[in-house]
């Protein structure tokens, strides 16, 4: 028998063998193997993991952990499947236009033309009715070079303070309670202080959703020691209770009553540390008069725990042991996120929290500190920090301030009087501008209003009556539906620029691989669409974000958010490094104000703490009263809806929807409803049940389970064919002009 | 000299590439591939006489739970020639 | 070998009595609120019965089939005992077993319908199948981004955990 024939006769008998099986899938030889690791940070939530992206040739194949950051190399489903994401089908990759108007066309052209044709319509727009008539909407997703650029071009450029972004809608109650409270935003405590903590107290946070890898480490903490104690208090029994060692359930919107309570209880049984709030701590009410300590104790005589609980539902001894653990805890941790914060008493509730830690001592050291849980990868570092939002400046300074307004003129060599005085519009008084016709030309940047509005059915109009000019990825995101303008971003790693998470940690992605097709890292597109527009080039000489990030951190030295000693070289080198860090020799900060740790605390300062954010280091208790949400249950409308995140979605799916595990598991969204309430209303799991608020109604498969408490209803937002904003009012904090998008009422009925 | 279809049954995806190298490595085995449930497509060449012995060993291979066999050649011996 | 495998819906009594009792009338797949129950035929030729190929389309426990059944072959039963068959978690190949893969993943628990019994966390981040509570709906083999987790159908004899 000849060779070729012996070879054919073999190849046979293994393709008869495989299509016993069902071949022809020969299993790949398993992942790709990169050639080249890149450091990053991972693009989705405010935890901040740090990520190594595997490189092949001109490709990202692999992501992982990094193994120096502090999630120690683990990462959560949804960051280790970045992969697909970068390479969706949908990616938007050369610049679109609607030449005629929103009825017409997206059409692809070219840079130039696209540049100019939004240029052209802000220079136009500013002609015709000033400064004022053009805003820039930014995100905390977007890199600090890009915030800190905007920031500049629209405030010192084009000259109005219409910068607002994303972090408006979900951490400025939070902002505004850490500078109420302390005088300076941020918190103090770092991640570190999880691995020191014996209590935990979690409020409004679905850790084990939105901070995966934090929960984890919660969990681990809790298994090394039988003294750690995790209190959650949740209207809704989410995945973060398993390991709870109090689950307690109170009425949507009174959470400032059970503050106030857990308060009393700490003073009436003198569990608080009386040393500690004489010498750091003065009290004030609302209007701002101050108080004594006394006057403070008479005010919580109203919240007895018998009190709140006909306030809040919550049992008198569950009020009383809350307090107790809370206060006889070596060391309390409380973490919290967007069930404080989207409340029109956001900034009340974060002032609330800090007081708990203020009249207990409870903070500056290991373990012991309130650390308000960031929702996105950079809105601490890229949009609060540089002051990108329509009333601030950057590195703590205010709009309002004409000594602030003086410096930063002064820093960027612009002339004095050319920052306006006056604060700009806020998120959801922007959108209303817009619909009015005051803002005629928006510069929309890394985010998806068009989605995450509250009060969608108002708003929208401002996208239609407004000239959208905005940069995004990905073809499916709804906000493109309202653009005139799309320029093709590069994605995440196809371009550098820095991070800053929710532990004050500022940390360097690299670029991986080239921007996909024709996108552009949006620090050019920026420059070039503000050079077209008229703004004066001197303002914005940079070759790169490198460039930028070299005046930021200059602007920085002496402030109190001096970052000054980190350098792009050593984030090159490092996984991220935590200011306060003034100098290049200086490792970092875990804990901000205490002396020893604070490099801004003078060594021989004669306290062990110093908050230097407030006059002579004082900070402030405030004496808040309960007050109902904006619209709570009532006959008409007997349910409370509340809406949030599902862990395998990162908010709209434009990025997730396209990993086909993640979709899997959560492809749409349902109504969680409680099986007491579905009882009641014959409804069973899978049913189409109808929501209706004042505003809109929608129909949505039921998922019966004891989730939600009585009376409550939850939905996930992710889902573009169910925008629940719809059903959602636009009522915001006073304070903070966040809104309330975790409480409204609604009938609720199983579809005829 | 026979020449036998065969596949080797892994226990775990993780046992496929271990099973596929010691099959390899007897005299007169080939592989084709690791199929992704868990099946190496394997040929082998050896006299009749040998299969059935062969296919014992493949067996005992650690990480194997069975053999399949699905085509048997016997061309070469009935013509009466030998090994080329 | 042959074909996608597939459970049975909710309250299936044994494969002898099923043949005996369903009529193929459709109305389970008619109800299905999820669309997953299909009738396809047991073999070439062969009677029409009910099925879930759950890894195209897992059952999320309406429980409205079982509850429409004119002839008892499913049987009218609460979520829990469903008796699907049971899951089986293959430690060799799920992410959060193998603690060097550095991923931490828990989608079995998040989404299995009965939610925090059939499926725990021990330690509160590891899956564990709790086998007696298990009504083997599926949803845990579909959702799983790896393939780690599987039901064996009540049909046939029951696989121990790896």
């Amino acid at each position: 028998m000849t060779f070729s024939r012996r070879e054919f006769l073999k190849n046979s008998a293994a393709a008869v063998a495989l299509s016993a099986i069902g071949g022809p899938a020969l299993a790949a030889s398993g992942p790709q193997t990169a050639e080249k690791w890149v450091k990053g940070v991972c693009r989705y939530c405010g935890t901040g993991c740090g990520v190594l992206v595997g490189v092949k040739g001109d490709k990202a194949v692999e992501v992982r952990g990094d193994p120096n950051n502090h999630n120690a190399g683990l990462l959560c489903l949804k960051g280790s499947l970045l992969i697909p994401v970068i390479y969706a089908e949908d990616r938007i990759t050369e610049p679109l236009i609607r030449r005629g108007g929103k009825k017409s066309p997206l059409e692809k052209v070219t840079w130039d033309e696209a540049l100019e044709f939004a240029a052209s319509r802000f220079r136009e727009a500013i002609k015709s009715k000033g400064p004022d008539a053009v805003a820039y909407y930014g995100s905390g997703q977007a890199l600090t070079e890009e915030s800190y650029l905007a920031n500049k071009i629209w405030k010192a450029g084009f000259r109005t303070n219409n910068v607002d972004g994303n972090p408006r809608l979900c951490m400025a109650s939070a902002v505004a309670g850490y500078l109420t409270t302390f005088g300076k935003d941020e918190p103090m405590g770092t991640y570190n202080d999880f691995d020191s903590a014996t209590c935990f107290f979690i409020i409004g946070s679905n850790t084990s959703e939105a901070h995966p890898i934090l929960f984890e480490r919660i969990a681990k903490r809790k298994q090394s020691s039988p003294e750690v104690k995790v209190i959650v208090a949740d209207p809704r029994r989410t995945n973060t209770s398993r390991i709870a060692d109090m689950h307690i359930f109170f009425k949507p919107g009174t959470d400032l009553a059970l503050l106030n309570g857990m308060a009393h209880v700490i003073l009436r049984d003198e569990m608080d540390n009386n040393r500690f709030h004489q010498r750091y701590v003065i009290f004030m009410d609302n209007e701002g008069k101050p108080k004594t300590f006394e006057e403070y104790k008479a005010f919580l005589a109203d919240y007895t725990p018998a009190k709140v609980q006909e306030i809040t539902g919550v049992p008198a001894d569950t009020v009383e042991k809350a307090a107790k653990i809370f206060a006889e805890s070596s060391a309390s941790l409380s973490l919290w996120c967007m069930g404080i914060n989207q409340r029109t008493r956001g900034v009340w509730a974060n002032n609330l929290i800090h007081n708990l830690h203020l009249i207990t001592g409870h903070i500056g050291k290991k373990g012991a500190s309130p650390l308000s849980l960031t929702g996105q990868p950079n809105a601490c570092g890229g949009v609060r920090d540089t002051g990108s939002l329509a009333h601030l400046l950057p590195a703590g300074r205010m709009v309002a301030n004409e000594q602030h307004r003086k410096e930063m003129e002064k820093f960027w060599g612009v002339p004095e009087g050319t920052i306006q005085p006056k604060m700009g519009h806020h998120t959801v008084a922007l959108f209303e501008a817009m619909a009015k016709g005051d803002v005629q030309a928006v510069f929309i940047h890394c985010t998806n209003p068009a989605h995450t509005l509250p009060h969608l059915n108002k708003h929208t109009k401002g996208l239609e009556t407004a000239f959208v000019a905005m940069t995004e990825c990905f073809m499916d995101a709804e906000t493109v539906k309202y653009a005139d303008v799309v320029f093709p971003a590069a994605f995440w790693c196809e371009t550098e620029g820095v991070y800053g998470c929710t532990e004050r940690r500022y940390a360097l992605t690299e670029q991986a691989i080239k921007p996909m097709g024709n996108s552009r890292p949006v620090v050019q597109i920026l420059m070039d669409f503000a050079q077209k527009a008229g703004v004066d080039p001197k303002l914005i000489p940079y070759k790169n974000a490198a460039d930028i990030w070299e005046e930021w951190r200059t602007l920085s030295k002496g402030s109190p958010y001096d970052f000054y000693g980190i350098t792009r070289e050593r984030l090159k080198k490092a996984s991220g490094i935590k200011w306060p860090c003034p100098t290049e020799d200086h490792p970092g900060t875990n804990l901000r104000y205490v002396r020893g740790e604070d490099p801004l605390v003078p060594k021989d300062h004669p306290n062990p703490i110093s908050f230097y954010g407030r006059p002579d280091g004082k900070v402030v208790v405030y004496l808040r009263p309960h007050q109902p949400p904006f619209e709570p249950a009532d006959a008409d409308y007997p349910f409370v809806l509340t809406t949030g995140r599902v862990i395998d979605h990162w908010h709209t799916a434009t990025m997730t929807g396209k990993v086909p595990e993640l979709k899997k598991a959560y492809p749409s969204a349902y109504v969680e409803i409680n099986p007491q309430d579905a009882a009641k209303l014959n409804i069973r799991n899978g049913d189409q049940v109808v929501l209706e608020t004042k505003r809109d109604k929608m129909t949505f498969p039921a998922r019966v389970t004891d989730t939600c408490m009585p009376g409550l209803v939850f939905c996930p937002f992710f889902d573009k064919n169910k925008l629940v904003n719809r059903l959602f009012h636009d009522a915001t904090d006073a304070a903070s002009r966040e809104p309330e998008y975790k409480i409204c009422s609604t009938k609720v009925y199983k579809q005829a | 000299m026979a020449i036998m279809g065969f596949l080797a049954r892994c226990a775990t995806a993780r046992d496929c590439p271990q099973v596929e190298a010691a099959l390899t490595a007897m005299p007169g085995l080939s592989s084709y591939g690791i199929h992704r449930d868990c099946y190496v497509v394997a040929v082998a060449e050896a006299p009749s006489t040998e299969l059935e012995p062969l296919l014992q060993q493949v067996k005992e291979i650690p990480g194997v739970l069975s053999c399949l066999v699905t085509s048997v050649n016997l061309e070469d011996e009935q013509d009466g020639g030998g090994m080329p | 070998m042959g074909g996608p495998p597939f459970l049975r819906p909710p309250g299936v009594v044994s494969e002898e009595d099923l043949r005996v009792r369903c009529i193929s009338c459709g109305q389970c797949a008619q109800v299905c609120n999820y669309k997953c129950v299909r009738l396809s035929p047991d073999f070439f030729l062969g009677p029409t019965t009910p099925k879930i190929f759950q890894r195209e389309s897992p059952c999320f426990l309406c429980m409205k089939c079982s509850a429409i059944c004119p002839t008892g072959a499913l049987r009218d039963v609460p979520m829990s005992g469903a008796g699907m068959g049971k899951a089986a978690l293959d430690k060799e190949i799920c992410l959060n077993h193998r603690r060097e893969r550095r991923v931490s993943c828990w989608t079995c628990y998040e989404r299995c319908p009965l939610k925090g019994t059939a499926i725990i966390l021990e330690k509160g981040y590891t899956p564990k199948v709790m086998e007696e509570l298990c009504a083997g709906c599926g949803v845990c083999e579909y959702v799983c981004p790896t393939g780690a987790i599987k039901v064996t159908p009540a049909r046939f004899p029951a696989k121990k955990s790896a």
